[in-house]
């Protein structure tokens, strides 16, 4: 009996679902190019970076802030972190898909503002 | 009294004659009636885990199996990292029970992705000896739920796991191996990996791939293990960011212990996080240190 209800519920709890089939709303076309401090980067640090780079930061590395994250991009220690260049690739379990990164990369090319 | 003695002896004689045949006779209706009885040859693997993959093995009958994994950062961190050891690093807690010895039960929660996981594996046939049964086949289930937050959906406004289901994915496997001699064992298992939610319109929910997996006993407390997961289907379009998964390790035996130390390029531990997503290479010199240990109870 146990088993059957197991192999009901597994059963029945097989989907195949695509996630921009669930919310075709969202607009997936990246636009990097006005990627901001407020509208894009802090919130992906937030997200992604601050679980484990927060004041006390692992590995010496703190971001949050706006002048420390600035701090570790200046020096490319947030970009080669981002794409593995050289150091072990953050964040360690997941990859930051290509828009993310590049709303950084613009992020940086223009100078790092605080808008 | 000397016709006592001798029908004593007589008596005692036939006796023994008497039961003797009666012995032999059962033991030939036994031979004639029973089939032959085949041995099943033990310890493939030492364990139900060679690094990260399922082997064939189950536990012993009403053992249970407390099993501990560990996998820290990338060795490639150097000495500022001290190789890895720094962390960020992965755990795994799991429990493994079975009552009749073939058919097995197990749950774990690993840190990565806040996954908890639940499986059964029954052994279905058993390799003999006398090789009647040339391998060893296991079937195996699994089934994962992540715990996890959505890290975007607090700039995207959109959730991943808005549905409960969305957390499920599901590992099948139909494992065979052969012990091919006291010091080789080799694995192979067609694999099955089934996720609810995939990301996007061209990505597969279901994926294929093939594992394989050899042990080498170098003596009777040591062996030196290796696996591999090839990918068969080609389920997503970011596919290259990810790699085959790897590991080597040296297995230690102790007194109702196996230990493993390992060297992966998987961060994760469970089957729905190394064989399609593994993101580290090997030729790149991304692999990590960790260890498993297993250890016994009878219940």
């Amino acid at each position: 009996m146990t088993i059957g209800i197991g192999l009901t519920f597994l059963l029945n709890s097989c989907y195949y679902d695509k996630f921009q089939e669930l919310h075709p709303e969202i607009n997936t076309a990246c636009d990097s190019a006005t990627a901001t401090w407020s509208g894009d980067v802090n919130k992906i640090v937030n997200a992604y970076c601050i679980g484990c780079h927060g004041a006390a930061g692992s590995g010496g590395v703190s971001l949050n802030s706006y002048d420390n994250v600035k701090a570790a991009a200046a020096g490319d220690k947030l970009m080669n972190a981002l794409t593995g260049n050289g150091v072990p690739s953050m964040p360690p379990n997941t990859h930051l898909d290509d828009c993310k990164i590049g709303s950084i990369k613009h992020w940086i090319k223009s100078g790092m503002p605080n808008n | 009294m000397y016709r006592k003695i001798v029908m004593f002896t007589v008596v005692m004689f036939y006796g023994c004659m008497s039961a003797s045949a009666q012995k032999d006779s059962l033991l030939d209706a036994l031979d004639q009636t029973a089939p032959p009885v085949s041995e099943y040859v033990d310890a493939t693997f030492k364990s139900s885990r060679l690094v990260n993959f399922q082997t064939v093995e189950t536990t012993g009958k009403r053992t249970l199996d407390f099993r501990i994994s560990h996998r820290f950062a990338l060795l490639n961190g150097g000495i500022n990292t001290l190789y890895g050891l720094d962390g960020p690093a992965n755990l795994r807690f799991g429990l493994e029970y079975s009552y009749d010895g073939r058919l097995q039960a197990g749950i774990g929660r690993t840190a990565y992705q806040k996954m908890y996981d639940g499986f059964l594996k029954y052994k279905l046939l058993r390799q003999t000896i006398d090789n009647s049964m040339p391998v060893t086949i296991t079937l195996l289930t699994c089934m994962f739920v992540t715990a996890d937050k959505d890290p975007a959906a607090s700039f995207t406004g959109y959730d991943h796991y808005q549905y409960f289901t969305s957390r499920m994915s599901y590992n099948y496997q139909i494992l065979i191996a052969r012990k091919f001699s006291d010091h080789l064992s080799l694995q192979i298992a067609p694999t099955m990996l089934h996720y609810n939610l995939v990301e996007n319109i061209t990505d597969h929910n279901d994926i294929f791939a093939i594992t394989g997996m050899a042990r080498y006993k170098l003596n009777k407390r040591m062996a030196l293990t290796g696996e591999y997961a090839y990918r068969l289907s080609n389920y997503s379009q970011t596919m290259s960011q990810y790699h085959n998964s790897a590991a080597l390790a040296l297995e230690i035996e102790t007194g109702g212990h196996v230990f493993q130390v390992v060297l992966t390029n998987s961060y994760g531990i469970l089957e729905n996080q190394t064989i399609a997503y593994t993101q580290n290479n090997w030729m790149k010199e991304q692999v990590m240190l960790g260890f498993n240990i297993g250890r016994f109870f009878t219940l």
